[in-house]
């Protein structure tokens, strides 16, 4: 997992969203390890205290647990919240398409059309 | 501002060259354990200022303090924990890696042979290599072990990354990164690949024709800076904008769409630019460090010319 160069997100986010949908797509199951921030930092190039400040937002959200002197683990019960705050963070991009759609005069049955052929379109790239 | 409170702190630094000031009344406060990202354009300013940070240039006027010793009052002590690398490799091309690093040996009294060696495996630099035959990204990575082997507490770097490619370019910030969280070291890195440096840094300066523009936390300056698109009902024109707040920076243009860039965002001075717009929406998004540096900079030349 690396960040994407093309996001304009602040980086914690980044980094923060990068678990959220590890967790949510099963990369990382309740109770898996996750990172240190020194390991997460030297992986993604990312300063330490925004590693930091992403895992304090994790942990608020219940879908990270510190272990006292063992490291950060995904909670039990952090599946959940994890694909809820995922499912928050695209509803952004798809009210962006919808904006789009609306500027560009689209129908509501253009508009779902073209989100049915962007899904095809992508579950086909991700099976080849 | 008091000095020993920062790592690398100058107060009214200015040098000037016969007419033309490159330095100009330039306050850093770099915080102690920062990885602190020096930024600004070409001929900004920062190879000057840097070379007056490490002693050598001596500014016009103003001061530099490092772990608050006057480097003008105190040079070798100020400067003995300082490590610096250049934004070209001053390693002799002729020598072996492993000649230099005895050369290097011999002139700095702080020299650790085993942390020198333990970079070289770390690194996996050939010892028997001729300097002049390493790689870009190798050759920095050399220059980084000869800043890093007499365990510097300030590590300055003047544009490492030049030149690299992607992969060493990231290779390099990983090293900077562990170099950081290895030690209780501060850092101070002047790079134009901003991508890395609002990823790798918590603090940025901002340097524009010889002057700090910004200085502040690196979430700040992004999380302060937004582009607000207005689709106006009435055409609207730049003055007009730019009367309403002086945070209003870069503005941009496209068919109906205005685009303004505006620094200390504030929910309220996005609704007065709309309301003066007479624009039914307001998108606010948020921007890279990359755009955001663009943005800020044509802003400041919009506003001064």
């Amino acid at each position: 997992m690396t960040l994407r160069s093309d996001s304009n997100l602040p980086v914690f986010q980044q980094v923060a969203d990068l678990i959220r949908h590890g967790i949510s797509s099963g990369i990382y199951a309740p109770g898996d390890a996750i990172p240190s921030v020194r390991a997460q930092s030297l992986k993604l190039k990312v300063n330490p205290n925004t590693i930091q400040r992403a895992y304090e937002e994790l942990e608020r959200e219940g879908i990270i647990e510190s272990r006292r002197g063992v490291g950060m683990f995904v909670a039990a019960a952090g599946e959940a919240p994890a694909r809820a705050s995922a499912t928050e963070s695209i509803r952004d991009a798809f009210e962006q398409g919808v904006r789009t759609s609306i500027a560009a005069g689209l129908s509501r049955a253009a508009t779902d059309a073209a989100y049915a052929r962007a899904w095809q379109s992508q579950r086909s790239g991700a099976k080849s | 501002m008091n000095p020993t409170e920062f790592a690398i702190s100058t107060d009214l630094l200015t040098r000037r060259f016969g007419q033309r000031t490159a330095v100009n009344g330039v306050g850093l406060a770099v915080p102690r354990g920062a990885i602190y990202g020096f930024i600004g354009l070409n001929g900004a300013g920062k190879s000057t200022t840097i070379r007056m940070l490490l002693g050598l240039l001596a500014p016009s006027s103003g001061s530099v303090h490092l772990n608050g010793i006057n480097i003008a009052f105190e040079p070798v002590r100020a400067k003995s924990r300082v490590g610096y690398v250049p934004d070209r490799p001053t390693a002799y091309p002729w020598m072996r890696v492993q000649e230099v690093i005895q050369f290097c040996e011999g002139v700095f009294p702080d020299w650790s042979p085993t942390l020198a060696s333990s970079l070289l495996k770390k690194y996996r630099i050939d010892p028997r290599a001729k300097v002049s035959k390493l790689s870009k990204g190798t050759g920095a990575k050399l220059s980084l072990l000869l800043a890093l082997s007499h365990d510097p507490q300030i590590l300055i770097l003047d544009e490492p990354t030049d030149g690299l490619d992607p992969i060493a370019r990231d290779e390099f910030f990983e090293e900077v990164l562990r170099a950081s969280l290895d030690s209780p070291r501060t850092v101070l890195i002047s790079s134009h690949s901003l991508q890395d440096i609002q990823r790798a840094t918590d603090h940025l300066g901002f340097l524009h024709e010889g002057r700090l523009i910004y200085q502040g936390r690196t979430d700040e300056l992004l999380g302060t800076t937004k582009r607000v698109r207005l689709l106006p009902d009435t055409p609207i024109e730049d003055a007009a904008l730019r009367r309403l707040s002086p945070d209003v920076s870069h503005i941009a243009r496209e068919g109906r769409a205005v685009t303004v860039t505006l620094r200390n965002f504030s929910p309220a001075v996005a609704e007065s630019l709309r309301t003066a717009a007479h624009s039914p929406n307001l998108d606010i998004a948020d921007l890279s460090l990359d755009d955001a540096f663009k943005d800020i900079v044509k802003g400041m030349e919009a506003t001064c010319s």
